[in-house]
């Protein structure tokens, strides 16, 4: 059950990631203020919820029956 | 094999911190400094969730909430500051 719970977490960690990695990289490439601000909503949105969720599924009780 | 997991994402958000603070020193306008700051706030708001499931103790997520207020008060205080040039009257 342990290791299930470790798939589940990180596989959302792992989206995360993936958002705040598309985020960061359209805050450095994009040209302007507003399409900047386009991109890094993307990091405070799906990035850290994702990571969240995956950090609530860790620490949530139910695994340990 | 969650640890060694969060452990490379630490090192990812750490490296995407670092690559958003070029976009805080070189932005061309107070408006791309406040976004960079911002998202670095937020990076490092998720490290120190993150750090709670690596160390196993849950009172880092006091911490992260804390830091989660006065990052967002820190971003509204300077984007007052740039709209009306002081924060209070």
């Amino acid at each position: 059950m342990s290791v299930l719970r470790d798939l589940i977490s990180l596989t959302f960690m792992v989206g995360g990631l993936f958002f705040f990695f598309v985020g960061t990289v359209g805050l450095i490439r994009l040209p302007d203020v507003l399409t900047r601000m386009h991109a890094t909503t993307k990091c405070d949105t799906l990035g850290a919820g994702l990571i969240v969720v995956g950090v609530v599924l860790y620490w949530v009780s139910p695994w340990q029956v | 094999m969650l640890e060694m997991g969060i452990w490379l994402i630490l090192i990812a958000l750490a490296i995407l911190s670092f690559a958003s603070l070029y976009r805080s020193i070189k932005g061309p306008s107070v408006a791309d400094r406040i976004i960079a700051i911002n998202v670095i706030s937020t990076k490092v708001t998720v490290m120190i969730l993150l750090i709670s499931i690596v160390l196993n103790q849950t009172g880092y997520m006091d911490v992260a909430l804390i830091y989660a207020l006065v990052g967002f008060i820190t971003t509204l205080s300077v984007s007052k500051y740039l709209a009306k040039g002081k924060l209070y009257e």
